[in-house]
Order: C-alpha cells, then structure tokens, then sequence
C-alpha cells in the first residue's frame, strides 16, 4: 500500500533548509522569494490566542489570575496570566497546586460564551484581511492570505495590517503561517515563531515540533515515547504502514493534512449578519418627545451600518424596555429598501405614536436581522418621475404605518363573469384580466341590498323603470358559489341609474351597484 | 403709478386680475367634456384648488363627471387617492372608462381627522395628480372639528403640490346652509332627463352662478376613444 519511495521523501529533512523567519527579520525581499515560486498554493495564517480563556474576562494583566475549569472532578488550571506565571504557575495544574504557589491568586471560572464572542468579533474583524477565515479550534483563527497578497501589496504590510487588528482586540497572540491550515496551527503553538511559505520546506519545518500535536491520547504519546519518537521528524522517519499498525490511522491522517497531502476541509466563518444597538435613558420615561432624540441616534447609527455595507433593509424592529423587564415592540415595515435615517424615523414615528406606552421605559433599541444588498437604480438627472414615485412609495408606506395594512387597498380587474368575482382588492399591484363585458357601474355593493317590490316592481327611494336590455349572469356552480341572476339597468324618479338583478331562484329583486 | 400696479400684479400671482388674466395664467386639467372646457376659464379644472361637489342623489353621474381626469392622470403615471369611498369602485368598469389601476390607491381611515392628514400629505406628493375624498359618513362621526379650517389647509396643500381635491358632500337641505368658503369651486350636481346638470355656485375666476347640462354617456366614450 505505501511505497518506499515516498518515504524517502518524507525522511530527507536534512536536505532542505528550514525557513524560519521572525516577523522583526522578515523583509520585503524575503517575503516575496518563496511566493513566486507556488503561485496558486494556498498559504495559511494562524492567529494562536494562548490566553483567550484570561484574556475575555478583561482581568488586570497584570495581578496574579488562573481561569479554571472542572476536569473529571478536579478544579485545573486552563489559563494564567503573566505574573502568575512568573510564580510557576501553569495551565494544566491543579488549582490546588497554583494556590499553593501564590496564595493572592484571583481565580476565575472559565466563560465559554465569551471566548467564542470574542473570537468571533476577532474573525469578523479579520475579514478584512481575507474573505477566507475559519474558527479552526475554539482559540484559534485560520485565514488564508494568498489571495489577498496583491491586494495589500506585499507580506510585510499585510502582515502590519494583520497586527493592527490583533492589537485592537487586545488578545495575546502568536502566528504561524504554513501553506496547510494545520501545520500554520502547528507552527503558532510552537515557542518560537516559524513562517513556512513553500511546500517543500514544510517537512523540515515540522520536523522539530514535539509529537504530541499528533495525538490527544495519553497512552499513545507514552507508547510513543518508549519507541523513541519525541518530534515529528522521528515519526515521519517510520515506515508508514508501521506507524499505521502501531498508533492507528488517524494519526498517519493528522501527519498528511499537516503536510498537504490530504486536504483538510474548514467551516469558512461568515460574520453574523444583523444591527443591534440599545440606548439607556437617564430616567425612565414614557414621553415621546424624550424617547425620540435616542432613537434618532440609534437611527442614525444604523443608517451608518447600511451604507458602510452598502445595504438597506426591509423591516426592523424598535423594542422599549420596561423597568420590568418587559418589552413593548414596533415591528416596522418597508414596501421599499430603507436605508436612509429620516425616513426610518418617519415611520418608526408613526409606530410609536399609536403604541400605547403602558409603563416607563427604561431603553429603546433598534434590531434589524436581515440586512439585503442594495443598489440604488441609476436615476436619470432630467427625469423626476422616478423621484417623484419614490417619494410616493414613501407615503404609502407612512399610510400603511398609521392606518395599517388592511385600509390600504389596490384594485385589479379578474376574467369571472360574476361581479363580485370580477375585481380584485389587495394590498398589492396585480395583474388585470377582463372578459368583456357589457356596461358595468362604478360603485358595486359588497353585499348585494334587497330591494323591496310594491305591486310587482322595484322600489329604491321611489319605483325603478327597468331598461329593456337584460343580461343573464348564470356561473360558478364549480365553487359552491354559483349565481343564476338577470342582471338590468334601471332609473328611479331621482335620476339614479342603478344595477340590479332578479334572483332566477328566490325570485327577488336585488340592488348590486350604481352607475356614479 | 402704473409701474407700480404692473408690479405688483406680476409680483403676487393670487391677485384676481379678471376673467382673461386667470385664464392666461393659472394651469388646468381638460374635463374631458368639449362642453365643459368651453364654459370653464382656462378650458379644463383649474389646478391646486379644492372641487367641492354637491350631489343631490347618487347614481346620477357624479363620479363619471371625474373620470376623464383621472384617466389622464393614471395613464400618464400621477397617483390618485380615493379616500373613504362608499361603495367599492368596481374595476372592470374603471378599465373600461380607461383607468390605468395601477397608479389608483384606495384608502379606508377610521375618522376624518386621519382622512384630513392622509388627503393633505397626498396633496403635497411631487407624484400625486389628485385626491377624491368622500366626507359624509366621516363628517358625521367626526364632530368637534372645523371644517373650514380644515378646507383651508387642503386649499393650500392642494396649492403647494399644484394638485385637485375632489370633495364629496351628498347634502341634506340647501347647498347655502353649509358654507365652504374656501372650496375655490363648489358645484351642485343635478338630474336631469338622464343627463347631468352642474350648478356652478362658485367657480375661481367667474363671478356669476350659472347651469351647465351635461350629456355624460356620450362624452365619457368620446374621450375613452382619444
């Protein structure tokens, strides 16, 4: 299965030179030697965060702290600041055993939740740099950065840039870079910092990296141990089919990936979509006129946020927050994109005006979670129709706001022979579609009004004079609502011309519109 | 002094300068009927004012009077407001009067007050071409709210977007008792052998009340043919 010669690849260390370069010594020249040669070859950086689980809890960097957590029953030691370290603190200790060590120890249990915040608010930050970034474990990020090489013009200023961000966060760090995403997590884990830019190199460059990145399992590493096999060299020197046998295939996997052999696939990171902010109120209150300005503010911030992203949104939420706790929410609707601040105002406004505001509030904020692209259409500098029925859609949507949706309608014709079938009313433009008809009226009942009949003839605020030309209306016995009607024109005394039918089955006269 | 006078007659465009300069100055919308726009100053609706009618039943013609503008309007892409209609305007006959309904908005606020805002906001609208407003049933629940005043600001709503309000009022008694001063036309709408008859009680611009009869039928398939 495993050929010899491959082997002997794999065992030739010495041949090539390692490349072992600290950011400080790295040169321009330097730099770009290596990436000519492999153009195409992805190169990963890795951003190690030793000590996340310390660092999020914002604690003085400079006092004595461990972050613990239970592991099987007992309290150990994941994380230690600096100047518990200087007392010989280290993680992987018992508690026990770093209070005994330094008595003024600050002890912190460990918060998950944070860390995984704080190294998402890490990568989305680190998007700028690549569109490729990846979570890789949960302390370390992975970007891949040959593809934005030309864009920053050079290593050396991506790499400055790389470290403004980090800087930002204000996490402890360290870098590894490696044309394999794990060999680049392998090399930040290392103590010194080692960049490996071409393929070839890699093998010598891992070489020195203690076994234990291999495997997790205790009893291996010792089996390990005992056959003489303390770094990577000494494992990638044994016969493939051997270490196969003895420490199982898996390891052989995690040694391939290392070396890209075998590509190892990530979850790229996508940064959460979405625009939360909240603004406190100096005393809670239930006046408009005090909870306008702040969400003016907020407003304007999220206004900011879409047209940094060149975005706009649809419908966003506007939340009071009661001293109980308890929310009073505005659900706002666009018909159109928004992204301009006064018009959210507006309509948020129109919201806000109707809510009855049962107790003070406390906060208001303002969430949108879908956040679309927008691009504005070209509009033409001498046409204002298209402004024009901007701002239209604007009010309709400031109606929809005060009155709601229901008292805003639209009207469509619909192909149905029976009038009330014939018409459409909605919210929304549809389409038309007429059969043709005779005369219609303009106004049509909802309700078709009985008519009352004096010695055989209709009466509507006097008797009707019936036109001669009837139309028959006999239809939808598919839908279980099938009329059978004689449909005529007819005047009264005061000169209303009306439309009313003869039910062919109750027999009665019925008033169903009027011709306005 | 004359110079003087020139002046301030090309300074201040609301002064009443007489039957020829109205109609050589402000804009108008064609009726639709040849023989209305032969009676009416300046051949059409005056633009930016209020249009008071005053039906005396329904059915007689009242709404078919306006379609012709509305047609106009919607098919060259204005927005008309329909507020507070009484009945549903039925759209295969809108189509067929040559409506584009697309550009024709319905809207059923709950008091007259929310009517008055909706019609004032619409009116000032760069894309709306007019408002039609149906005041009865509101005026009624309503109470509490001066009319005139309410008039007023529409009048000058209607003045800044240069557009029409179509006000509707079925009365009860005699036009006279219920002043609208404001109103820059108010009509009174008459049956007559199934024909429409305008009484002209006030029109901007003319100074005298006169009638008009109206063959509706007619005109309204002569324009849908234009």
């Amino acid at each position: 299965m495993v050929s010899r010669q491959n082997l002997q690849v794999l065992s030739k260390p010495e041949s090539s030179a390692w490349h072992r370069i600290s950011p400080s010594q790295l040169t321009s020249a330097d730099a770009m030697r290596p990436l000519s040669a492999g153009q195409g070859v992805e190169l990963w950086l890795c951003v190690y965060l030793f000590r996340l689980p310390l660092d999020v809890l914002a604690a003085a960097a400079d006092q004595p702290a461990v972050v613990i957590e239970e592991k099987s029953g007992r309290l150990m030691v994941i994380s230690a600041s600096l100047s518990a370290a200087e007392s010989g603190i280290q993680a992987g200790m018992t508690l026990a055993m770093a209070l005994s060590l330094n008595q003024s120890l600050g002890v912190y249990p460990r918060d998950p939740r944070s860390e995984r915040c704080g190294q998402e608010s890490l990568a989305t930050r680190l998007s700028k740099i690549s569109n490729r970034v990846a979570l890789y474990t949960e302390s370390s990020i992975v970007i891949e950065i040959r593809g934005s090489l030309r864009l920053f013009g050079g290593m050396d200023e991506l790499l400055r840039r790389l470290e403004l961000e980090l800087n930002k966060a204000a996490y402890a760090y360290k870098i590894g870079l490696a044309p394999t995403i794990r060999a680049a997590f392998w090399l930040a884990q290392s103590p010194e910092e080692c960049m490996v830019y071409a393929q070839d190199t890699l093998v010598s460059a891992l070489g020195g990296l203690p076994v234990q990145l291999v495997s997790q399992n205790s009893k291996q590493l010792l089996r390990m141990q005992r056959s003489g096999i303390r770094n990577l060299a000494d494992l990638m020197r044994l016969p493939r089919d051997g270490v196969a046998r003895r420490f199982g295939t898996p390891v052989l996997e995690i040694l391939d990936q290392a070396l890209g052999k075998v590509p190892e696939l990530v979850n790229h990171y996508k940064p959460q979509e979405g625009f939360h902010e909240e603004r406190e109120f100096y005393l809670p209150t239930r006046d408009l006129n005090r909870i306008r300005p702040a969400v003016t503010e907020l407003l304007n911030k999220l206004q900011g946020y879409l047209l940094e992203r060149q975005a706009a949104i649809q419908r966003f939420q506007c939340k009071l927050v009661h001293l109980d706790r308890s929310v009073s929410e505005v659900d706002v609707g666009c018909s159109h994109y928004a992204n301009r601040a006064e018009h959210m105002l507006m309509l948020v406004e129109e919201h806000l005006q109707r809510l009855e505001i049962k107790a003070d509030a406390v906060s208001v904020a303002i969430e949108a979670s879908r956040i679309e692209t927008f691009t504005p259409g070209q509009l033409d500098l001498l046409d204002p129709l298209t402004t024009n029925q901007q701002s239209w859609h604007q009010l309709t949507e400031q109606f929809e706001a005060r009155f709601g949706k229901s008292c805003l309608k639209r009207l469509a014709a619909c192909s149905d022979h029976r009038p009330e079938h014939a018409f459409a009313m909605s919210e929304y433009c549809t389409e038309n579609s007429t059969v043709g008809y005779a005369e219609r009226p303009l106004w049509l009942l909802g309700i078709p009004q009985a008519l009352m009949v004096v010695q055989g003839w209709p009466q509507w605020h006097g008797v009707l004079c019936l036109t001669r030309s009837y139309e028959r209306i006999e239809q939808g016995w598919w839908d279980q609502q099938d009329i059978c009607r004689d449909y005529c024109v007819a005047h009264n005394i005061r000169g209303s011309k009306l439309w009313i039918y003869r039910d062919r089955r109750s027999k009665g006269w019925f008033l169903h519109g009027v011709f306005a | 002094m004359s110079d003087a006078v020139d002046k301030l007659i090309s300074s201040t465009p609301c002064l009443w300068k007489g039957r020829r300069s109205v109609q050589r100055s402000s804009a108008v919308l064609s009726t639709g009927y040849q023989q209305l726009d032969r009676v009416f100053p300046g051949g059409g609706w005056p633009l930016g004012v209020v249009v008071e009618l005053l039906p005396e039943s329904m059915g007689i013609g009242e709404l078919r009077l306006f379609l012709p503008p509305v047609g106009y309007l919607t098919q060259n892409q204005r927005q008309v407001l329909m507020i507070n209609a009484p009945y549903i305007p039925y759209a295969p006959a809108l189509l067929q009067a040559g409506l584009d309904l697309s550009y024709l908005l319905l809207l059923m606020p709950g008091n007259w007050r929310d009517a008055l805002w909706a019609a004032e906001k619409a009116l000032m609208n760069p894309a709306c071409g007019m408002v039609v407003l149906w005041a009865d049933n509101l005026l009624i629940g309503g109470g509490g709210f001066d009319d005139n005043k309410a008039i007023r600001r529409l009048q000058v709503a209607a003045q800044a977007g240069q557009t029409i309000l179509v006000l509707y009022r079925f009365t009860k008694g005699s036009p006279q008792d219920q002043q609208m001063p404001w109103a820059a036309v108010r009509l009174r709408l008459l049956a007559k052998n199934k024909n429409l008859l305008l009484d002209v009680l006030k029109f901007r611009g003319l100074y005298k009340r006169f009638c008009v009869e109206l063959d509706l039928g007619e005109s309204i398939t002569e324009s849908a043919r234009v």
